[in-house]
């Protein structure tokens, strides 16, 4: 129990790690909403097709492809949140990860004219708070103070 | 290993003229050889020092004047020191430039080459050859890597020195050696503001940095200079006491590079500078002879003239970013680094030969001073005037001067030159602390007398200004007064602040003065700046791959992008990026920094990411801006109002 204690205050989390926890969320609670929704959508449909495989239409395999990535990601990026804010060390890395391919995607969609403004100013904030020097120094002392 | 020599100095009657008085020869000589230092060279180093006489023998002097080519004024062989420094009138601009060697022609340099190879295998110069190590290319990344092809295209402009020229000057070095190996240091010995400099000063007939060892340049003719600062004992324990006898080291100082000022010196007790008994050891660089504390391999920093805008750009990005933003630096070890600055390895490993009393190879002295006419009347250059624009190889001017003519400020001022004018000799810092404590104590005096009479004034002025208050008639009186007032006022405050930091400073005289009582000369590194320090080893594990792949893959880049140019012109954009992508993933695989990568690019794309949403919601932002400052202005008063 002692240990426990030690070990908590060892790791003084900073504000901006709690911030940026919190959008991993919103952002990650957003994808698996967005990504249950298209699955709920276009599922149905997906059930009703008859003929097989061959005869799915494109649009529709690509709408119930997208969702289930989608609702993998968000998953993905809860995970990845909870795991950054009790500072694991592979954590960080793994949402700078995430955030890169985000944005990435998202200038890609800017470009096919299909932008998601929301998400890219989500990740351009998130992206600025993990190379936040607080967040660094975080993530720096918990390696330290790993045995 | 003396050579024959090595006593034998020229020792002409009569003392040395130096700043403070004089100093006779022999006592000059002395303390000189008491202190002079050890070379440490690496191996594989091609050129030592030389005396000037046999050098100037193997040159031929030239002239350019503006607007013409270089004239021949006199042939090799016939030029001698006498002959060197014969007034001679040119307009204004010439340049005077000794030439030391005609580069090979291609027989001679197969022939060089041929020899050197087969030297190379056998055993015994395989002990003198130089081992490449880390390169500088793996320990930058992409930025710093085409900055540097951009260097390297450069040299097809600018004038340099000839390849071939470095194997012909190392072949006439070596026959000069065998006719008579010599070793020579020029000694200068100055006297100023209780300091006694001994400056050795050394001359190269070559700088092969560029051409021997990857580094900036090649020139003709190398002056490098190492200063010893001591102090005299206390006259009371002077008796009968030769001046060598009675020196007190006390800092050394040795020229490197773009270093000036406080930072070229080191206090004789630094545990930095390392000592065979009293003779301070430095660390030559291969080729550029650059001198270092330490033994290692230095990474040295050049910028390009026309890149300095971009330079000063970039620094205050990286200000912006890390200060302003608070964003962790994306190069924690090197925070001065900078992209547009060309990295270069210079090898001080100390490894080679070792010049010095008791050494490999011991030194001869020769005696500099005002009176020398070779350094005093010769203001050309030491070796070939290459025309480069950027002066890295054209050859330096003697000890005396500047390429352009100006004095040395080493030479001038040898003690301003190492940031030492303002630092007295440590039996003289007592003494002055306590003049100067009494003159602060004076001070303090006058000011109390001044103070106590201006507040006396400033409160009769203060009563009378009372008695005109409202007094409707006196108006113009009463402002006058006020004006008055707020004057004596300003003027008492400022006398008052000086009496408060007068006393504070006198307090810390007082402990200052118990420090160095006690013997105590304060720290002993406080006064550097920017010290070099030679690369840790374990930076820079990277595999041979590693080495090869960064050597190689900005020029993979530019023959891929004629290849798409030429092939698959319609691809262009997508094949360069996929190109780059490559390169950049691979290289970061191979040097573990996949997560460096991975931080960069996010950030790269985060800012593209913010410029496309102030592109498209400008004006929102600008309101959005507004009513975040109006909420918090309303926040902060609100919380006035609750406290």
């Amino acid at each position: 129990m002692k240990k426990a204690k030690a070990g908590k205050k060892r790791f003084n989390r900073p504000a901006s790690i709690t911030i940026a926890t919190m959008l991993q969320i919103a952002q990650g609670g957003g994808l698996l909403v967005y990504g249950i929704y298209q699955l709920l959508r276009h599922g149905w449909a997906l059930s009703e097709t008859v003929g097989g495989w061959r005869y799915i239409p494109f649009p529709l395999f690509e709408s119930v492809s997208s969702g289930l990535i989608l609702t993998a990601l968000g998953l993905f990026t809860l995970l990845v949140a909870i795991a950054f804010y009790f500072l694991k060390e592979w954590a960080w890395l793994a949402a700078m990860t995430m955030q890169g391919l985000g944005l990435f995607v998202g200038l890609v969609n800017y470009a096919r004219h299909r932008p998601n403004f929301l998400g890219m100013a989500l990740a351009v904030v998130l992206v600025m708070y993990l190379n936040h020097q607080e967040v660094q120094q975080a993530f720096r002392r918990s390696k330290h103070a790993d045995p | 290993m003396r050579t024959p020599d090595a006593e034998i100095t020229p020792l002409p009657a009569g003392s040395l003229v130096v700043n403070d008085g004089e100093i006779q020869y022999s006592d000059a000589l002395a303390a000189l050889r008491r202190f002079e230092p050890h070379i440490c060279y690496t191996r594989g180093e091609q050129f030592y020092p030389i005396d000037v006489g046999r050098y100037v023998k193997e040159c031929s002097l030239w002239v350019k004047r503006p607007d013409q080519p270089a004239e021949l004024l006199v042939p090799q062989g016939e030029i001698s020191l006498e002959e060197l420094v014969k007034p001679r009138l040119e307009p204004f601009g010439s340049i005077f430039f000794l030439k030391f060697i005609e580069p090979l022609d291609l027989i001679e340099l197969t022939k060089y080459s041929i020899n050197q190879a087969i030297l190379k295998i056998s055993s015994k110069v395989d002990l003198e050859r130089f081992e490449l190590g880390r390169g500088r290319l793996a320990r930058v990344g992409y930025g710093s890597r085409f900055v540097d092809a951009l260097f390297s295209l450069t040299l097809v402009w600018r004038g340099r020195v000839p390849g071939d020229t470095a194997a012909a000057a190392a072949l006439t070095y070596q026959r000069l050696q065998s006719e008579e190996k010599r070793f020579t240091y020029y000694g200068r010995v100055v006297r100023e503001n209780g300091w006694i400099a001994l400056q050795y000063w050394y001359f190269y007939p070559f700088n092969n940095w560029r051409s021997g060892f990857f580094g900036v340049n090649d020139h003709e003719g190398d002056w490098e200079m190492v200063c010893v600062y001591c102090c005299e004992e206390p006259k009371s324990s002077q008796v009968d006491k030769p001046l060598v006898e009675r020196l007190v080291p006390q800092w050394v100082a040795y020229a490197s590079h773009d270093f000036s000022g406080d930072d070229l010196r080191r206090r004789w007790d630094d545990p930095e500078v390392v000592k065979h008994g009293d003779h301070p050891v430095v660390y030559a660089g291969a080729g550029s002879h650059a001198s270092y504390f330490t033994r290692g391999e230095y990474m040295a920093e050049i910028e390009l003239p026309f890149l300095s805008p971009l330079v000063k750009l970039s620094d205050k990005i990286q200000n912006l970013w890390q200060n302003t933003l608070r964003q962790a630096s994306q190069n924690p070890e090197n925070v001065e680094f900078n992209i547009f600055r060309i990295p270069f390895v210079d090898y001080a490993r100390g490894d080679g030969l070792t010049i010095g009393a008791g050494q490999d190879q011991e030194w001869q002295a020769i005696v500099l001073d005002e009176q020398t006419d070779w350094a005093m009347q010769y203001r050309g250059l030491w070796g070939l005037y290459a025309q480069d624009p950027i002066s890295g190889e054209n050859a330096p001017a003697g000890p005396v001067y500047n390429r352009n003519g100006s004095m040395r400020v080493s030479w001038v001022d040898p003690l301003a030159w190492a940031g030492l004018d303002k630092v007295p000799p440590p039996v003289l810092a007592l003494p002055l602390l306590k003049s100067h404590q009494q003159q602060v104590i004076e001070r303090n005096r006058e000011l109390k007398v001044e103070i106590e009479q201006k507040s006396q004034l400033l409160q009769k002025m203060g009563v009378e200004a009372a008695a005109l208050l409202n007094q409707a008639h006196l108006n113009s009186v009463y402002q006058q007064q006020e004006k008055q007032i707020q004057q004596l006022s300003a003027e008492l405050s400022a006398l008052r602040r000086e009496l408060a930091t007068n006393r504070e400073r006198l307090q810390v005289f007082e402990g200052y003065r118990e420090q160095l009582k006690n013997g105590d000369r304060g720290s002993l590194r406080g006064h550097i700046r920017r010290a070099h320090t030679p690369t840790v080893e374990e930076d820079y594990r990277f595999g041979v791959l590693v080495e090869v792949f960064a050597a190689i893959n900005v020029g993979v880049l530019m023959v891929a992008i004629v290849l798409l140019i030429l092939f698959a012109r319609q691809y262009l954009l997508f094949g360069l990026a996929a190109l780059i992508g490559a390169l950049v993933f691979l290289e970061a695989s191979f040097r573990r920094q996949l997560s460096r990568l991975i931080n960069s690019l996010s950030i790269g794309l985060a800012i593209v990411s913010a410029l496309v949403l102030l592109f498209e919601f400008f004006w929102q932002v600008v309101v959005a801006g507004v009513l975040i400052g109006g909420f918090f202005v309303i926040w902060e008063n609100l919380k006035e109002l609750r406290s």
